[in-house]
């Protein structure tokens, strides 16, 4: 018996006596002295048969395997003081447990407490030749079972207490905890080539601090608040071995990865809201929030591979340029970054209703985001722990922006029970220099109508759009910032940045936004709905990045209540995405200068080594539910079933035969699909529930899963992938298997 | 009419009202179905209210609030759960909440004498939380404001949904515990909000996604739905706030920073589910090379079986892509 069996063994032990005790003792809420009890105990036996359900995307967040379960959902109350004590257990000693205690005071006070565990399942068909040898160095070993999951514990206390009028305090405190391994990779080629992938250990923690005080006055309203949060990571590097040494370009034995550094940030926030004292109905309410985050872990070396470093350094103690200011040392500019960012939050509400049947909304918000920390200078660097690359300077960067937010909307009603909303939007960002748009404003506009010309109609239409410029593109702003550009010919700097290339977050776009939902009741008994959504958005200006982003969905979902006794409903929804691109394949030479070369010329034509991308994705859900008591009070009938069908094609066309040279010949610049990517799932649940008095109810359960994935980058991966010539990649084949999935319950369900 | 204008005492009850912060919804309620107290009138409107609420309050001599028995008389039975509820448990007479809480039914419905002395019905002005049109909304949200205004409620006016027209009652049923906490109207949030962001749920049981339907997650993990100051009613100060609160890991500052990560989660991401890996909007290396088709690799379009399409493509090498606290990390590599 695991140590995990025993635990649910025993808690599921104790929550059958407790039960037991409680139900010799109370009927259905009955008063327990002057108080209530209510809520449910549920113990179970649960079964499964099928095929590979230990597919990891079975339990991908959850574990539900053959064995005991047990919920419970308790609620003591005393009715003459409102207070309450509220207890919930769900899949108790399962790794997807939760515990929930509160006690309290309604309206007043509350004391909580929690604890809760996640599994993440990545795959469980890892395989590695890398053991995790201390936390942070792994060797290598013979092939093996690569565990790929993690499980996270979050848990935490919190406490609120509210006077009658006017003030409020809250406070609580929670630990995130993730532990296990997770799929990782290392690669040592440049660029690219002879990457390892392994299960990288995971030791994290997250604290999180939140407090809050609320003051309530005459027409106003104040809450002042403090969030602080502090990551640590238990694993601040991982030096990985090369496994394939005698490769072109396996020549590091082993490389150097640095893990998330430890960090904190801080928050400080107030928020407020009050009447206007104007001529007519009018409000105004704000939030303004400060805060910081720092990060000052101590930098690792440029490399471990002593090949490199030679007699220079230790592996744990490299020089700083202070102390070593020569060329090819590989000296640090500081021994940590010292990182320190600002934020600043601004954000208004101005509402008012200067005419009976008109309401004006103003807003404006800033987020001011800057980052303080220091840019560094490193002189040398080395590429993938592989070789050196001396006097080729590079700048860390230290990116700022600030965003603002403006809009102003009339709501205007028409008439009774019709509404009119249109809105001013506009959106500006301000970015670093190192950016290739400083500044880039976005002026829209949204026109919503909603129509109830019934209690039992709703039709919400919709429409917006928006036109965003840019003071110009530069192309070459983040090159100038980060590396010594006075040292580069204009070839060389072009060979590194395509100017002509607009990156979809800074570009010029156009986009559009129709929506439209009605929702009918012809019956008390009836509600029918259907939604359509369309938006497109046109990067207008690129030649070169993505192109469009268009995204069509529509659906419709039935609420029906045919009896008493007789509950159906369903919904389905389609979605239909689509990603243009446009790129340019660029071949490379060692022979010419620059290296990279257009050898696009004529008789070829111009554009020969352009292709063109194409993302596609369908999705297709179902769902259903059905409630019917087959005889009232004594037996019902419950079902739940989800389907979806999905679908993502990747299309890529040249557009014209791609010309190459040197070490990139033309027909790597061959545009190809891909196999499509695509998955089925079937979900249904059925359950029968015996109400063998009005407190003991005995339940069937059965369930029916099914997933079938088809995923070319996974299907038949395996430990050495499909390995080509000249190829040294290891690989974790971290497949995830179809499944199918018959599960069998049966449980007893006590309710208070 | 105004409930609130109509009582013997209106005065001091607009002053206990006001005391309650009441005040602060009243003045946004609309006159238009004549039910409104809307105040920020002119003087002539003002004087017409004076004389009719002169009027009624003349006519209602008596106490105008029937008393829970006097519900129970006609309404007994008709929500056999409620007094199991949170509400059914405070809201009585003897409520420790004070003088509100123990006006019983009356506390939200409204004073109920006349519509008692209507012979029930349509009569007397009770707020019957069945609204057809916004206005109406505004009304019976107010009833709920009377109590629910802390927290998150200081962002709720104006907020997408207020200003939407969406009643409390359109997400939450006080009449009975059909969810386990906060009294929605479906069993689960999921559930709730599939009503009208039908396509957002659909989302969540795509194959990459956040495990909300597996219940450790909820919408509102994410979303404040009552009001918030960042865009899509995201709980936290900026979307990316959220994600870290999380994902903390991804915070940084680091020594090189990859720049849409630092502004938006979701310029790679999309949080309620794709079908592609780690939830990204399309799948790599196209994702990728939507903005890097600059230097060397990243222009090659790749063929299906090339090991920089295969597992998990670019970031295979690129393992630190939202950022790298390593010297010589600049490429997200190291």
């Amino acid at each position: 018996m695991t140590a995990v069996t025993r635990r649910r063994s025993l808690l599921l032990t104790a929550m059958i006596l407790a039960a037991m005790e409680t139900a010799s003792s109370v009927q259905a809420e009955t008063a327990v002295g002057k108080r209530l009890l209510s809520g449910e105990v549920e113990l179970g036996l649960r079964a499964i048969s099928g095929d590979d359900w230990s597919s990891a995307k079975y339990e991908e967040y959850r574990e539900q395997r053959p064995g005991l379960f047990g919920n419970a959902r308790l609620l003591l109350e005393d009715p003459d003081s409102g207070r309450y004590l509220r207890a919930l257990l769900r899949d108790v000693g399962e790794r997807d447990e939760r515990y929930e205690l509160e006690l309290g005071r309604y309206g007043r006070s509350r004391l909580q407490a929690w604890y809760g565990e996640l599994p993440h399942n990545w795959s469980n068909h890892g395989l590695t030749f890398f053991d995790p040898g201390t936390d942070e160095e792994l060797v290598l070993g013979p092939l093996t079972s690569a565990p790929l999951r993690t499980r996270l514990r979050d848990g935490g206390v919190g406490l609120r207490i509210r006077t009658g009028r006017p003030w409020e305090l809250e406070v609580d405190y929670r630990m995130l905890e993730r532990r296990g391994t997770m799929p990782w990779s290392i690669g040592f080629g440049n660029p690219g080539d002879n990457f390892l992938n392994f299960a990288r250990p995971v030791d994290e923690t997250t604290h999180e601090v939140n407090a809050a005080g609320r003051w309530i006055g005459d027409g106003w309203n104040l809450e002042a608040g403090y969030t602080g949060s502090w990551f640590r990571n238990e694993i601040d590097r991982l030096v990985v071995p090369n496994f394939a040494t005698s490769s072109t370009f396996g020549l590091a034995p082993e490389g150097q990865l640095s893990m998330a550094p430890d960090n904190g940030a801080h928050t400080f926030r107030l928020s407020g809201g009050a009447d206007l004292p104007l001529a007519f109905p009018a409000r105004i309410a704000g939030t303004v929030a400060y805060g910081w985050r720092e990060q000052d872990d101590d930098f690792l070396c440029h490399t471990i591979n002593d090949a490199i470093i030679g007699s220079r350094f230790a592996r744990d103690d490299c020089p700083l340029v202070a102390e070593n200011p020569i060329a090819g040392s590989f000296a640090l500019p500081e021994d940590s970054l010292n990182g320190s960012i600002d934020t600043f939050l601004g954000n208004v509400v101005l509402t008012a209703r200067p005419l009976r049947p008109l309401r004006i909304t103003a807003r404006y918000r800033i987020y001011d985001y800057n980052n303080d920390t220091s840019e560094l200078r490193f002189i040398d660097h080395v590429e993938n722990d592989t070789f050196a690359t001396v006097d080729d300077a590079r700048i860390s960067v230290a990116n700022s922006y600030r965003r603002h937010n403006a809009s102003v909307e009339a709501s205007l009603r028409v008439r009774k029970g019709l509404r009119l909303r249109t809105t001013y939007l506009f959106e500006q960002w301000e970015r670093s220099g190192d950016r290739s748009v400083r500044k880039l404003d976005e002026h829209g506009g949204r026109i919503r109508l909603d129509w109830r010309p019934h209690a039992r109609w709703q039709v919400r239409a919709g429409y917006e759009f928006g036109v965003r410029r840019g003071n110009g593109y530069d192309p070459f702003a983040h090159l100038r910032e980060t590396v010594d550009v006075g040292g580069l010919s204009p070839a060389a700097a072009s060979a590194r940045v395509f100017p002509e290339l607009r990156k979809y977050d800074q570009a010029n776009r156009q986009r559009d936004r129709f929506d439209l939902d009605v929702h009918v009741s012809p019956t008390e008994a009836v509600t029918l709905g259907v939604f359509g959504r369309y938006e497109q958005i046109v990067y207008d200006d690129s030649d070169f990045g993505l192109l469009g982003d268009e995204r069509l969905a529509v659906g419709g979902d039935l609420s029906w209540q045919l009896s008493d006794r007789v509950q159906l409903s369903s919904w389905y929804t389609f979605e239909d995405i689509k990603f243009e691109m446009q790129s340019r394949f660029r071949p490379r030479s060692f022979a010419a200068m620059p290296m990279i070369v257009d050898v696009c010329t004529p008789p070829a034509r111009p554009d020969c080594n352009d292709w063109d991308g194409l993302q596609k994705d369908q999705v297709h859900n179902v769902g259903m539910r059905l409630d019917v008591a087959l005889v009232p009070k004594l037996l019902d009938l419950a079902l739940r079933y989800e389907f979806q069908h999905a679908t993502a094609k990747s299309r890529a066309d040249n557009d014209g035969v791609p010309q190459g040279i040197g070490f990139f010949p033309g027909t790597q610049g061959v545009a190809t699909n891909y196999p499509g990517v695509g998955d089925v799932s079937h979900r249904l649940e059925a359950s029968l529930a015996y109400h063998v008095s009005e407190s003991l109810t005995t339940k069937l359960f059965y369930g029916y899963e099914r997933f079938d994935l088809t995923d070319f980058r996974i299907d038949d991966l395996t430990v050495f992938g499909p390995m080509r010539p000249g190829e040294t990649d290891v690989f974790l084949g971290e497949r995830i298997d179809d499944y199918h999935a018959h599960i069998f319950g049966v449980s007893i369900l006590y309710r208070f | 009419m105004c409930k609130f204008f109509n009582s013997r005492s209106a005065e001091s009850r607009v002053a206990t009202m006001r005391v309650r912060g009441k005040a602060l919804v009243e003045r946004m309620l609309d006159t238009s179905s004549g039910t409104g107290c809307w105040t920020g009138i002119s003087t002539r409107w003002s004087l017409v209210l004076f004389v009719v609420l002169g009027m009624v309050t003349a006519a209602h001599a008596g106490p105008d609030y029937a008393g829970d028995e006097a519900c129970g008389a006609c309404h007994a039975g008709a929500h056999p759960d409620y007094a199991s509820t949170i509400h059914g448990r405070v809201l009585k007479e003897g409520s420790h909440l004070g003088e509100l809480a123990q006006r019983g039914c009356e506390a939200c419905h409204g004073p109920a004498q006349a519509h008692v002395d209507a012979g029930g019905g349509k009569g007397g002005d009770l707020l019957s939380f069945g609204a057809a049109d916004a206005d109406s909304v505004e009304r019976e949200n107010a009833a709920c404001l009377q109590c629910h205004t802390r927290g998150s409620r200081t962002h709720w006016t104006a907020s997408e949904h207020e200003a939407g027209g969406l009643a409390c009652t359109s997400c939450h049923d006080v009449k009975r515990n059909r969810s386990v906490r906060f009294q929605l109207r479906g069993e689960t949030e999921l559930d709730t909000c599939r009503g009208c962001h039908q396509l957002e749920t659909a989302k969540m049981t795509r194959n990459s996604h956040m495990p909300v339907r597996e219940g450790a997650m909820s919408c509102s993990s994410c979303h404040q739905t009552h009001g918030a100051v960042a865009e899509s009613l995201v709980r936290h100060d900026t979307v990316n706030d959220g994600c870290l609160s999380c994902h903390a890991e991804k915070r940084g500052p680091f020594l090189w920073e990859h720049a849409p990560v630092t502004e938006n989660c979701l310029s790679c991401h999309d949080a309620h589910g794709t079908v592609h890996r780690a939830m990204l909007k399309v799948s790599q290396p196209r994702l990728c090379q939507s903005c890097h088709v600059a230097t060397l690799h990243p222009s090659l379009p790749r063929t299906s079986d090339d090991h920089f399409v295969l597992s998990r493509s670019c970031g295979q090498c690129h393992v630190n892509i939202h950022g790298s606290n390593h010297p010589s990390g600049f490429g997200f590599t190291r």
